[in-house]
Formats: structure tokens, sequence, C-alpha cells
């Protein structure tokens, strides 16, 4: 264990953790920067953990258990995770409580309703934006398409398709 | 909110949360949430479980690991955060240690891109899936029709941040909500 690189990566992650509003893929930049400040990673290998990270199963902020890696270790990784996670959960928390606490109440039901319309076209708009990002190919936005009109009007599990879509995408098929 | 019929114990908590978190390739795929915790589950009805969904995107923190707090919490205090957010993270952990002992230390990429490319059209399906789902109801009521689609053409062709989305919108849609159906959940 090094003693100074896990507390170095426990002080920014911790700080990273509460500033990471709306996602920890906000702080990616910050993290890219850092990273090349301290001498963590090279440019180039924020880049391939940023896709390892992204394709692997799990929360988002799992990219912080890899910097930890690359510093100090299965330590640094289970530190920096711990750091990124602890103070954000705890806020979550707090307000999950006092949101339990008043439902019912004519503020809480008045918020759930005015923006559950809001949320739902937030929805539509992330489908929006992965597509927007992706530059696919036909065939894809053809599936995109069929796996759309499949999972709203159907109950199928979309695990197995996920998998055969994945692996269509490693043949280099879709 | 609605009670649900059964309330789960701490080794469902973790274990679901296991379930949910191993089919979300790509970070926050919340629409596989939303069939597991919804319609399979039947733990949290529609409007809750977009309030909740709200609130993980708008605090700080990943958006799945702070809906795992919120479903943790709702049935089991601290002690079911606890129970769903290790069942959230423990296994993609070690996967994650895996791969990083493979990249850093052998040198070796996996053909990560490509797989991630096949995934992503999958991803959109359940994305907007999940918007026809949860939206479907709002059909013939305009004014629910107006904030979403407002709060569609701010993110998508403004770019705006959440934040912003939700500080524009967020105070007239309670407004409305407010006068209009104060307590209309109850009769719903």
């Amino acid at each position: 264990m090094k003693p100074g690189a896990i507390l170095s990566l426990i002080s920014f992650f911790s700080v990273l953790s509460i500033l990471s509003i709306g996602g920890s893929n906000s702080v990616v930049p910050e993290m890219a920067r850092h990273a090349e400040v301290e001498h963590w990673l090279t440019a180039g290998q924020f880049t391939n953990i940023f896709a390892i990270s992204q394709a692997t199963p799990g929360p988002s902020n799992l990219i912080v258990a890899l910097i930890g890696f690359k510093v100090a270790g299965f330590w640094g990784a289970l530190v920096a995770q711990l750091a990124m996670m602890l103070p954000a959960a705890s806020l979550m928390l707090l307000v999950s409580r006092i949101w339990v606490a008043s439902s019912g109440s004519p503020w809480h039901l008045a918020l759930e309703h005015g923006l559950a319309p809001i949320a739902v076209g937030l929805i539509f708009a992330s489908g929006w934006t992965i597509a927007e990002g992706a530059s696919l190919s036909t065939i894809s936005y053809v599936i995109a398409a069929a796996c759309t009109l499949l999972f709203w009007k159907s109950h199928i599990n979309p695990i197995p398709i996920i998998v055969v879509a994945g692996m269509l995408g490693w043949m280099r098929l879709i | 909110m609605t009670e649900p019929a059964t309330k789960p114990r701490l080794l469902e908590l973790a274990l679901t949360f296991n379930k949910i978190s191993l089919a979300s390739f790509g970070g926050g795929l919340s629409a596989w949430a939303r069939r597991v915790i919804v319609e399979e589950k039947k733990w949290l009805d529609d409007e809750e479980f977009l309030s909740a969904l709200t609130l993980s995107r708008v605090l700080p923190g990943a958006n799945q690991m702070n809906f795992a707090v919120y479903v943790g919490n709702r049935f089991h205090g601290f002690e079911g955060a606890l129970a769903a957010v290790l069942g959230l993270i423990t296994i993609p952990f070690l996967i994650i240690l895996a791969v990083a002992y493979a990249y850093f230390l052998h040198s070796t990429t996996p053909a990560i891109q490509d797989v991630l490319h096949g995934v992503t059209a999958v991803a959109i399906g359940l994305a907007l899936s999940m918007g026809l789902k949860t939206g479907e109801k709002f059909l013939f009521d305009p004014t629910a029709l107006l904030f979403g689609a407002l709060a569609f053409a701010a993110s998508v062709f403004l770019k705006l941040p959440l934040i912003a989305v939700l500080a524009i919108l967020g105070p007239p849609a309670f407004l409305v909500a407010w006068r209009h159906h104060p307590r209309k959940k109850d009769a719903s």
C-alpha cells in the first residue's frame, strides 16, 4: 500500500462525489484533467478506461476504481471507489428520507404529479442523445426502432437481446 | 405512493439490484431498473418510480447508485440502502478489477468499443420504450404533453443541463399540479 497515494485518492474523489451533479459522467472531464496533472494516467489510457467503464456492467462511476487500481492496486481501487460513493450516497439517503416521510402531503403529490411528464420528456431525450452521439448505421437504427416497439408492447426479457447485439457488434456486423 | 403488497427482505433487495446492475451496460440503463422494480417486483408504482428517478438524477452521484439508495431506504432504512448498494456494486466491482488487471498489467484491450457499438441500438430501444410506457397515459393530457415536450426540447435542442431544465420547468409544473390535482392520486 502507498499511504500518500491513498490519501490523495480519498481527498480528490470524496470532493468529486459531491460535485457529480447529474451523474458521475458529468465529472469525467475533471477526472481526466486531474489524472493527467497528477500523472496517474496518460490521456490515451484515460480514453481506454472510459470505454471500459462504459462497456462493463454496473454503475458509471466504476471508472474511479480503474483509476484507483492504476494508482495503488487493489486497495487504491477499493478506497477510491468508496470515496466516490459515500458522500453522494449519504446525501441521497438524507433526501430520500425527507421525500418518503412527506409522502401523502399536498406538496409532495403536486411535485410528483408535476415532475412526472418532465421526467418522461427527459427519458425520451436520453434515448435521442445516445442515438445522436453514437454515429449509428442504418441497420442499427432499424434495430433501435424494432427494440423500441418490442420492449414497449411485450414483456420480453431484454438481456438475451443485449447479449446478441453485443456479439453482432463484436463481429462488426452492425 | 401506493404501498406494495409485499415488503422485500434485505437479501432480496441485494439480489435484485445485482440483477439490475449486471444487465446495465453503458451506465444508467434505468429502463431495465423500471422493468424489474415496477413491472416484475411491483415495489414502486410508475409515479413514485419517476420521482425517485428524478431525485437520483438531480442529486450528485451515479444515478443507479442513488436509485438503489432510494429503494433500499424506502423499505429498510439505512440497512436497506446498504444492502441495495452492495448488491449493485459488488460483482461489477470485481469484474472491473479483473479488467483493470488485464488492461494495466497485461496491456490487453478487449474489443470493447465494438461490443458497445452493437449494444447501443438496444440501449436506445430500451430508453425510448420506457418513455412510451411511462408516457402513454399522458397522451390525452395537454398540460402533461406540453411539459414533456418542453423538457425534451430543452434537453435535446437547447442542450440545457438537467438541473437547468428542472429549475425552469419544475416550478410552473408544480404550480399547475398544485392548483388542478392536489389530491388526485387517491382518486385515481
